[in-house]
């Protein structure tokens, strides 16, 4: 048996060797590409007030420090009023085809990111983003966590769990009440459940015990009295422990259908027409109107061979009165539209082509791109490359791609929410995803 | 690497940085495609280093230092690159099985392929340290600096490498098991 250490050398030889093999030079295209895009990119400049300056005495450089402050507080106050956005009820921009994806544009005019209010809740997987675990190849369900990161300091070092180690079996799928004090979210238990937490962390409380049945997708009511949730039985969706999609079918019966639970209470009404064989086509994420009287959601559909993409999707519409369904028709600029989220003012519904929330993984899929949509299925608008998008309460769009952004509804004054725009390449473990924005 | 473009560069001027563009891109990429193995992706994670480089010029405090500097914004181009097309899959479980090394040890070295689907498993931070390493030839220490990372966690990082291949390596070597019995 040869020892561990005469085959580390080999190994290390053969190694070597392999990472030489490889090319060594860059496409032209690539390079030109970037020269291209350098062309219409400003540099980022310090503003630095000279340390000696003829003529210049302490007084005077003191005043010119005060100055200066007050003109960045004074400028970023003007930038952030005059770059509200739009009345979201105004007419979107011209409708896209999903081929062509509009280029993330760099704001022209300085943006005071400190002036960015409010905190994030986001969703990640794998090892802590703080650091504390060790690097590992292994996945583990239980590392899908919520942690709260600040828009101007994202990092690393900034970043804060939300309800370390509670439950056991890990968090995803949250949902913030819109008075931004209580938390919602599922586990990753088999069969899953709805957790309700106060946004400080305490109060923690499981709604559910089922045993025969998973809930998930936990979406609270404009009042956040009651929760909105799928209900699901005779099957496990994939997506609860990061595989990409489908479900695992169990036994009959098999069905899932879109509820409310009265939070205090416990009552659930089932919304019976939204019931659906959950072999096929699970109800997903519901998101309320902001009036409370209807109910978006999604439904994907899954071919019979485990390895392809989804066939086909739908964006429905319940009547929470009534408990009339309907269905919005965007197939023909978004064939897997999913992750619906209702925009605070009521007029127009955020979701994502190809939502990651329901694949589960974010390997092997196609790129996925933020819709809007208005509640009577017109106006189908594409914003962009980007997924898991959700309201601001101001009534901009904060949504994923490659880091954290935000967007006016309409898809102008895009830019990355942390100044750098990098901040998820401070996270050096795990991945971020699915950002919550939550005003203080 | 000219000082002077460096300076140029970082007073706005478009030229100077795409000179330095062409005599550090061939590198860019060659490390970009060797940690992420794969082509498309190398460009993607080149473009956009390539793009932070320019913006973020101003503030290299010392242009002598350029070369490291963007090889550091081309790195954590890597792992974004890597965080958008990653796959995510259930824990594997590797079964150590006797008897798969033969006595000198060469002939248990995989071959090319065995070799490019264990270095895949590895986590793209691991990667990046050891195309560092071993590619560019950079000590461990200058790897650190350049990462702005503790050296002991650079040091980690290539010993999880070289573990991870190993048992990568071994899983791959594992015959296929079927009802509990040897297939």
């Amino acid at each position: 048996m040869i020892d561990d250490r005469s085959l580390d050398r080999s190994l290390e030889r053969a190694a070597r060797a392999f990472i030489e093999i490889g090319p060594t030079q860059a496409p032209e295209h690539a390079v030109e590409a970037a020269l291209l895009r350098v062309q219409s990119t400003p540099q980022e400049r310090d503003l630095a007030i000279p340390w000696r300056t003829p003529r210049m005495n302490r007084l005077s450089l003191a005043g010119a420090a005060v100055a200066t402050i007050v003109a960045i507080v004074l400028g970023g106050a003007y930038l952030l009023n005059g770059q509200r956005p739009p009345d979201v009820g105004a007419s979107p921009s011209a409708t896209l085809t999903p081929t062509s994806t509009p280029d993330r544009p760099t704001p022209s005019a300085p943006v005071d990111y400190s002036s960015l209010q409010g905190t994030i809740l986001m969703e990640h997987l794998g090892n802590a983003p703080d650091l504390s675990e060790a690097d590992t190849t292994e996945y583990h369900p239980e590392r899908r966590r919520l942690y709260f990161m600040e828009p101007a300091t994202m990092s690393s070092e900034t970043v804060t769990e939300f309800l370390p180690g509670e439950p056991a079996t890990g968090k995803l799928n949250a949902d913030v009440s819109s008075d931004g004090r209580q938390v919602a979210f599922m586990d990753i238990a088999d069969p899953a459940q709805i957790w309700v937490a106060k946004l400080d962390g305490t109060g923690l409380r499981k709604l559910t015990d089922c045993v025969s049945c998973s809930e998930l997708d936990p979406a609270f009511d404009p009042t956040g009295t009651k929760i909105a949730f799928v209900h699901v039985e005779g099957a496990f969706r994939l997506s609860q422990n990061g595989s990409n999609g489908r479900v695992e079918l169990r036994v009959a019966p098999r069905v899932a259908w879109v509820g409310i639970r009265d939070l205090a209470t416990g009552a659930v009404t089932e919304l019976v027409q939204t019931s659906g064989d959950s072999a096929s086509a699970i109800p997903e994420q519901p998101s309320w109107s902001p009036d409370g009287t209807q109910i978006v959601f999604h439904r994907t559909t899954w071919g019979s061979d485990p390895d392809q993409l989804p066939t086909s999707g739908v964006l429905q519409i319940v009547d929470v009165a009534t408990g009339t369904v309907r269905s919005l028709a965007v197939d023909s600029k978004a064939p897997v539209p999913g992750d619906p989220d209702w925009a605070p003012d009521g007029s127009r519904i955020v979701f994502t082509n190809y939502p990651w929330s329901s694949m589960g993984s974010i390997g092997g899929l196609p790129e996925p791109t933020v819709l809007t949509v208005r509640p009577d299925g017109s106006e189908v608008s594409l914003l962009g490359a980007g997924g898991g998008a959700s309201w601001m309460p101001d009534g901009r769009i904060v949504y994923m791609a490659n880091y954290f952004r935000i967007m006016n509804a309409d898809g102008t004054e895009d830019r990355p929410v942390n100044a750098d725009g990098m901040d998820l390449s401070e996270l050096q473990q795990g991945f971020a995803y699915i950002p919550h924005w939550i005003e203080p | 690497m000219d000082r002077d473009l460096v300076e140029a560069a970082r007073r706005n001027d478009r030229e100077a940085f795409a000179v330095l563009v062409h005599q550090v891109s061939d590198s860019l990429y060659a490390v970009a495609q060797r940690i992420l193995r794969d082509s498309g992706l190398a460009e993607d994670a080149l473009q956009n280093a390539l793009v932070l480089a320019w913006r973020r010029l101003p503030k290299l405090r010392d242009p002598d230092r350029f070369e490291a500097w963007i090889h550091r914004i081309l790195v954590h181009a890597c792992y974004d690159e890597s965080r958008r097309a990653r796959p995510w899959r259930a824990a594997v479980r590797v079964i150590s099985i006797d008897g798969l090394t033969s006595p000198d040890g060469t002939e248990a070295i995989a071959d090319r392929d065995e070799l490019e689907r264990a270095f895949r498993r590895l986590p793209i931070e691991q990667r990046a340290i050891f195309v560092l390493h071993h590619y560019l030839g950079l000590p461990l220490v200058e790897i650190a600096e350049l990462l702005e990372i503790p050296a002991g966690t650079a040091r980690s990082r290539l010993h999880y490498s070289m573990a991870g291949l190993r048992d990568a390596l071994r899983a791959d070597a594992e015959p296929a098991l079927e009802g509990g019995r040897l297939a």
